[in-house]
């Protein structure tokens, strides 16, 4: 039988985390028993600011940092006790990590001479990869004649050529710029799903967890805050960090003050009511934040009537232009600074400008009500 | 950066700074070929039997093939000592770190004269006879700090990375060492042995302490051909010499393709 890599159907690995823990010598805390599940041929980002210990639970699944606690199964099996060469994952590492020493080719190989597969197939399969990731006219090169979007899409090619059924990502495209990671964003979608492979991405990049990821697991101080579909976690945020990390959000704290059916009246700080229809999980008299996103606020000239509940008027104090959109921050008496956009097309013949007082309006089942910080 | 960046004053300077080091190992390479009975500056007439005599010569000879077995010895042991120190030193934090590095690069500081008669000392009270043995510990010693120092310098630029991807990849840790970890340190490791090979061969004040009359390295027989008489011999044992650590650099540079300039620096 010819063994075509794009061919194969490959399905992914069903991977589990249950209870995993990494406490350092010192006493720090990495990772604080979180609990995760990955399907087969899923994508799921790990996101999270610097020091979260979305890292450190990636390098302990690839088996190069060893648990303090808990397990890592892989289709319900255990591997937390096998040393990283058995594991038989791919993974792509922020710096590309290929061999100087050795040409595009033999780094592609690498995985197959160490499992022992006979000479031809190696050859064989190694220049596959290589047409997968469009490369096989440069395998004799070293790595560094590549550009730095030709190494990745080797160390790609190197990653997926003996067919491992789970993909491991350590902010494979933080070095490339921006135009460069769009399109391999793109490449590794379809490559994923061509392959069947799972995916696990560690990444801070919102907007890059948001295009590759199926679901995003959000995480701060070693735990997972929340986990959910990009759209879900962007649209209700649970937190007002989860709020702000992915996507901008105007965060205004507040306390609820009603509740009758659907509709929760809150009130600011600053004694301004707000009604939120979004489902949520709080009580009566509780102190949260209501997290508005920037282009669910419309505005209109001062003075004109308030057409819903949710409406404050604030000074304009800069006007930004972001070429799809503008960029308008207001500032509310009392001091709660706003953010909206406003698509540049949708712009009539009144555009705000900074020293003029705009009126706010947002609709109450765009109001996320999320716990403070 | 290239040639036409360098101004004019570099360029002198740095002509000058080479005629300075290089000008001094010229003077005696001419003056082997003098055909004169002293060693004479310009050199007058022109003879290759000094050179012969050297060659021939049944003392020179076995000075010279001393010094090389000797220089082989101290290089295998300074590597053998060196290469794990250094690993260790780049790969691990530990307590006395610092003070194992500083005591390891010492025999660079402390001067040589002191560093032989310390260990003459050493051996005499410890009653060990060998004298072989002695020579080459001392000139291991005093090699170490350059084996240290240049190996040092290749693992630092070892990425773990490498080493991680490779055995995500599969390869288990011993493969990891001979596929990935030593083709990176292999010009820091050589670089380190001739540098220490060519410490040992030129070394005088160690050997002259620890030699001696059926251990006689090269440089203590040119020390006592300079007492005895000043012929040319003594120019065209120091031409050989010269020539020997030259070819060394050049056979390093192009059989296994490493700059050793580079790589010193």
């Amino acid at each position: 039988m010819k063994i075509n890599i794009s061919d194969a159907q490959i399905r992914g690995a069903h991977v589990q985390l249950e209870g995993l823990s990494k406490v350092y010598s010192g006493g720090t805390v990495g990772v604080d028993a979180i609990d995760l599940a990955v399907a087969p041929g899923e994508i799921l980002a790990l996101l999270g600011p610097s020091g979260c210990g979305k890292t450190t639970t990636l390098r302990m699944i690839a088996g190069l940092i060893t648990p303090s606690a808990g397990e890592i199964l892989i289709d319900g099996t255990s591997i937390v006790s096998l040393p990283v060469h058995r594991r038989n994952l791919g993974m792509l590492f922020q710096n590309y990590a290929l061999f100087p020493h050795m040409s595009v080719l033999d780094n592609v190989a690498f995985g197959l001479s160490m499992r022992g597969v006979a000479k031809a197939e190696i050859a064989e399969r190694s220049r596959e990869a290589l047409r997968l990731v469009q490369l096989e006219a440069l395998a004799d090169r070293l790595p560094k004649a590549l550009s730095g979007g030709q190494q990745q899409r080797v160390a790609l090619a190197r990653a997926i050529v003996y067919r491992p059924r789970l993909l491991l990502l350590d902010e494979p495209l933080g070095a490339l710029d921006k135009k460069l990671r769009e399109s391999m964003q793109l490449e590794l979608r379809q490559l994923c799903a061509q392959l069947g492979l799972t995916m696990v991405l560690v990444t801070h990049d919102q907007e890059e967890a948001l295009t590759l990821a199926d679901r995003i697991a959000v995480m701060r101080g070693g735990r997972i805050e929340q986990v959910g579909l990009g759209r879900e976690v962007y649209e209700h945020p649970i937190s007002a960090f989860v709020a702000n990390f992915i996507g901008t959000s105007n965060l205004v704290d507040a306390r609820i003050v009603s509740r009758d059916g659907d509709v929760t009246v809150l009130e600011t700080d600053q004694g301004q009511s707000i009604h939120s229809t979004t489902r949520h999980g709080f009580a009566l008299g509780d102190a949260v934040t209501v997290s508005i996103r920037p282009e669910h606020v419309t505005l209109a000239p001062s003075g004109a009537s308030a057409s819903g509940p949710n409406s404050l008027e604030g000074l304009v104090t800069q006007a930004v232009f972001k070429g799809q959109n503008l960029a308008i921050h207001l500032r509310v008496p009392g001091g709660a600074d706003f953010v909206c956009t406003i698509p540049v097309a949708m712009t009539g013949s009144a555009v705000p400008a900074a020293g003029q007082i705009w009126r706010m309006t947002w609709p109450a089942d765009r109001t996320i009500v999320v716990s403070r910080a | 950066m290239t040639d036409s960046v360098i101004s004019l004053p570099i360029r002198i300077l740095v002509l000058l700074l080479l005629l300075v080091i290089v000008a001094p190992l010229a003077v005696p390479m001419l003056m082997a070929f003098s055909d004169t009975p002293f060693l004479t500056f310009p050199p007058q007439g022109f003879t290759l039997r000094w050179f012969e005599r050297v060659l021939f010569g049944p003392e020179a000879q076995t000075s010279f093939l001393f010094s090389l077995q000797l220089a082989f010895l101290a290089t295998i042991t300074a590597l053998l000592l060196g290469v794990p120190a250094a690993a260790a030193l780049v790969r691990y934090e530990f307590r006395g770190r610092s003070a194992i590095i500083g005591l390891m690069l010492s025999p660079v500081i402390v001067p040589l004269i002191v560093t032989g008669v310390a260990l003459l000392q050493m051996f005499s009270s410890l009653g060990w006879g060998d004298t072989l043995t002695q020579l080459v510990i001392g000139h291991a010693v005093v090699c170490l700090p350059y084996v240290v120092r240049s190996v040092t310098a290749s693992f630092v630029l070892v990425n773990r990375d490498l080493e991680d991807a490779a055995a995500v990849m599969g390869a288990p840790p011993h493969k990891v060492l001979t596929k990935i970890v030593w083709p990176q340190v292999r010009p820091g490791i050589l670089a380190g042995a001739v540098f220490s090979f060519v410490v040992s061969f030129d070394d005088y004040p160690i050997s002259m302490w620890l030699a001696d009359g059926r251990h006689f390295p090269i440089p203590l027989y040119l020390h006592g051909l300079l007492e005895r008489s000043i012929d040319p011999s003594i120019a065209a044992i120091s031409t050989l010499v010269i020539l020997f650590a030259l070819l060394l650099v050049v056979v390093i540079e192009k059989v296994f393709g490493i700059s050793i300039a580079r790589l010193a620096t």
